[in-house]
């Protein structure tokens, strides 16, 4: 079994959906020993064909083989068995029992089985040891980071027998040193033979790991490649055309202090100082768990500190709650848009006018030609893509769910627009018309305070950076001072 | 050829399936149900489809109709109340003890049975809304509480004599209608505007639905709940009264259970379980399926303890067919 015969091979494999073709004639080899990234925008097709592999969807056609043998999945045990393993975006480790728990539930033996202790953490210890992770066995998960969960569930890949893992955004919540040691791992589980998938939207970082690429649009294979490494090429073929400059910068920061922020401290917070002026985008760098997100939380009312100062436009200002920060002309954009900024099951409509809805009626009642007109002006403003204002949101692609987001504070005369990570899990395409919003509003006079773990994304938008250390303001770098290294640097050396 | 026709059939599903899906927002499952059992009901006793027993299914419903509205609010706003029936029954003895022992006159009767059911709605409400309890473990508690202080109040024994001027809206007729029929109808139109066309309404639904996103909004989420459940109180004791009219007397042990059948109207309505989906009008017509079953199948001379099991059996059915419709849209 050399490098010849692919370890699994997808031969002119459909997907059809109602009123979509998710997987259109899709036909890619995948060898072992060998890192195949798998690019393309939102919707492009890459979780179907992901679901496809892993047993989840029976494809309408086409063949998939295993080792050279057509092979039929009907179920994710059937996928499992040929040695398939799925680490996901979204974790799939029950927090509340522990580390070894976790590696080897489902494999623990019959449910009247003795559960010996000693005996699993032994062996888990040995697993834990392939991918480098020094916890103790019996720590919960929900103690461990993000970073080491990843190692975690590549730890039960390999308990499992995976011979071909699937990892499907595995960086999307790690920090750039954290994603450094996952990266090792996969390149470890390269030398020992494995074939791996990569699914990111990182492209830099799928391009340096891969050795080749497919890239999807529409649910078809545009291009196959190997060993390219220019971001440039690939972003072409996703989007199907050139992007345009990526961060558009019409605004001119004013003088006008909108917030100011001094010696903030709370559990999480450390001593934070900063300050965000008129029409100025301020991104704030940090690894993750350096208090980026707790700090936006509690500026906006919703954790408490306990020492510190904010002033608004000048004036003081304690936070009580979200409404009261609203009133006072600030908005919150939270990292998790799904859990933390829409409501699913309402509808477009709704959500853009959630907590707003008092101004578009009287006496309590809601006037529907008043809500319409806000809306209808909303969606074209943000060109929210959706067949109806009453469309589920839920429905939404990620792009749009953000916009949707982003315009209920826009819709409200916000004033500073506090921003968690405000392109996680967008396409390409989507990114660059949230910058564009994200200008425009500044232009108008708008202000930003940003946090984000993209760094590209941060030296592309800021004005202004602010780094964050262990809760606290460690370092503060105008436009001409900011490139990658210092950013790196100030987010992680212990005080130069 | 064979594979064509097993497509098409797919495809004819499907489309069932979709519809069942879209006419789920006003109920429409709840509705082909009702008109379902309504028409075996009709085939099998000529007696069930005349105006007069119509009328009586009406009168009976009443009750469950004003409770399950406001049961609608809090399901929908993500909680549950189990102590409605309690909150009735000491309503009503209240009320009955007024008139009587009392000698009020009925508007201040019928007023302040309402207001003292907003008021333990509020109570129940303040405690879920800013003492941060759950509403399953604040109304567990509170359907003993409450019916514990109704048997307290009166001993134990019923309250009759109650004058026919307060037991107006549970017994009266206007115009060959029973005035009861007329309540239910009256809050079941203002439940379903409150709903529909409040901010209060649109804040239940988005609460339900997500609180986290909900407050960071700026929905005045712990408001929201406790006006939810202020208003199915006030529902409760206008309930009570209705209850009151049809009886003739305060009865501490009355509406047992009743908690569980506006739940289950709720349920079959097709709302979740968990908030945030639903409709008012899917719970008319739950309530209205648990009382012409009760009603059609008493005509039919069913044993009243078969008639229990078979009420059950529906409700689990019809959460069944709920489930896989949830599938089928995933």
């Amino acid at each position: 079994m050399g490098d010849s015969t692919p370890f699994v091979e997808l031969r002119g494999v459909t997907k059809r959906f109602p009123g979509v073709t998710a997987a259109r004639d899709v036909s890619i080899s995948f060898f072992r020993g060998k890192v195949h990234a798998l690019l393309g925008e939102n919707g492009a097709g890459k979780s179907t064909l992901v679901k496809i592999i892993s047993g989840i969807y029976a494809p309408d056609d086409g063949q998939i083989f295993f080792e050279g043998h057509p092979v039929r999945l009907h179920a994710p045990v059937d996928a499992e068995r040929h040695g398939v393993a799925v680490v996901h975006q979204h974790r799939t480790l029950v927090n509340d029992l522990t580390v070894a728990e976790n590696l080897f539930l489902g494999q623990l033996g019959p449910c009247w089985s003795v559960f010996r202790r000693a005996n699993w953490n032994s062996r888990a210890k040995e697993l834990l040891a392939t991918v480098e992770l020094d916890v103790d066995p019996s720590t919960p998960v929900r103690d461990l980071s993000p970073a080491e969960q990843q190692l975690l569930e590549i730890a039960r890949a390999i308990g499992r027998n995976a011979r071909f893992i699937i990892f499907d955004e595995p960086t999307t919540s790690l920090t750039p040193p954290e994603c450094e040691v996952l990266f090792a791992q996969i390149r470890s589980l390269r030398e020992r033979g494995l074939a791996i998938v990569y699914i990111s939207h990182d492209l830099e970082h799928a391009l340096a790991l891969s050795d080749e690429i497919t890239v999807l649009r529409d649910g078809a294979v545009v291009a196959h490649e190997v060993g390219l490494k220019d971001v440039e090429t690939v972003v072409r073929h996703m989007i199907g055309r050139t992007l345009d400059a990526g961060y558009p910068r019409t605004r001119t920061a004013s003088n006008d202090e909108v917030l100011y922020v001094s010696d903030l401290r709370s559990s999480r917070l450390n001593g934070v100082d900063l300050q965000v002026r008129r029409s100025e985008i301020v991104c704030i760098a940090g690894l993750v768990g350096s208090g980026r997100t707790e700090l936006l939380r509690a500026i906006f009312g919703l954790d408490r500190f306990e020492v510190g100062d904010i002033r608004l436009k000048g004036s003081a200002f304690t936070p009580r709650s979200p409404r009261h920060s609203i009133d006072a002309g600030l908005g919150f954009v939270s990292e998790d848009r799904k859990q933390q900024g829409l409501v699913l099951e309402l509808g477009v409509s709704a959500n853009l006018v959630l907590g707003n809805e008092r101004p578009l009626g009287r006496l309590g009642f809601i006037s529907s030609a008043r809500e319409k007109s806000l809306v209808q002006n909303a969606i074209q403003s943000l060109r929210i893509k959706a067949s109806s204002p009453r469309t589920q949101v839920g429905t939404l692609s990620g792009g749009n769910q953000q916009k949707v987001v982003l315009g209920r504070w826009l819709a409200r005369s916000t004033q500073l627009l506090l921003i968690d990570e405000p392109t996680v899990g967008i396409d390409v395409g989507a990114r660059a018309e949230f910058y564009r919003l994200l200008d425009e509003y500044a232009a108008a006079g708008g202000s930003c305070l940003i946090v984000s773990s993209d760094l590209t994304e941060v030296l592309g938008l800021a004005d202004r950076v602010v780094v964050m250390r262990d809760g606290a303001s460690v370092a503060e770098m105008e436009r001409s001072e900011m490139n990658r290294e210092n950013l790196l640097r100030a987010m992680t050396t212990v005080a130069a | 050829m064979s594979t064509s026709v097993v497509k098409e059939s797919k495809g004819t599903g499907l489309s069932l399936r979709s519809l069942l899906m879209k006419s789920d927002a006003f109920g429409g499952t709840a509705l082909a149900a009702l008109v379902i059992i309504c028409l075996v009901l009709t085939v099998l006793e000529p007696q069930f489809f005349t105006s007069s027993n119509l009328l009586n299914v009406g009168r009976q419903a009443a009750v469950l109709v004003i409770v399950s509205c406001g049961m609608t609010m809090i399901i929908l706003s993500g909680n549950i109340d189990l102590s409605v029936g309690s909150a009735l029954a000491l309503c009503a003895v209240v009320g009955a003890s007024l008139a009587t022992a009392g000698g009020l006159d009925a508007v201040s009767t019928i007023g302040l049975v309402i207001a003292l059911g907003a008021l333990i709605g509020a109570v129940k409400g303040a405690l879920i809304a800013w003492a941060g309890i759950n509403s399953f473990i604040v109304t567990l508690g509170m359907m003993t509480v409450l019916r514990g202080a109704a048997l307290t109040f009166t001993g134990g024994y019923p309250i009759a004599g109650v004058p026919d001027d307060v037991r107006y809206l549970g017994f009266g007729i206007v115009g060959g209608f029973p005035v009861p029929l007329i309540v239910a109808s009256v809050v079941f139109v203002a439940v379903a505007l409150l709903l529909s066309k409040t901010v209060l309404g649109r804040h239940i639904y988005a609460v339900g639905g997500n609180e986290t996103s909900s407050h960071i909004a700026g929905v005045p989420v712990a408001w929201t709940k406790f006006f939810t459940f202020t208003i199915s109180g006030a529902l409760c004791g206008l309930a009570a009264v209705v209850l009151l009219g049809r009886l003739g007397a305060g009865l501490p042990t009355s509406a047992q259970g009743l908690e569980l059948d506006a739940i289950a109207a709720v349920i079959l309505g097709g709302a979740s379980l968990f908030g945030g989906r639903g409709s008012v009008f899917g719970t008319l017509f739950g309530a209205l399926i648990l009382a012409v079953l009760q009603n059609g199948l008493n005509l039919l001379g069913v044993n009243s303890f078969i008639i229990q099991i078979l009420s059950g059996t529906i409700i689990i059915l019809a959460v069944l067919l709920d489930r896989v419709r949830a599938g089928s849209s995933r």
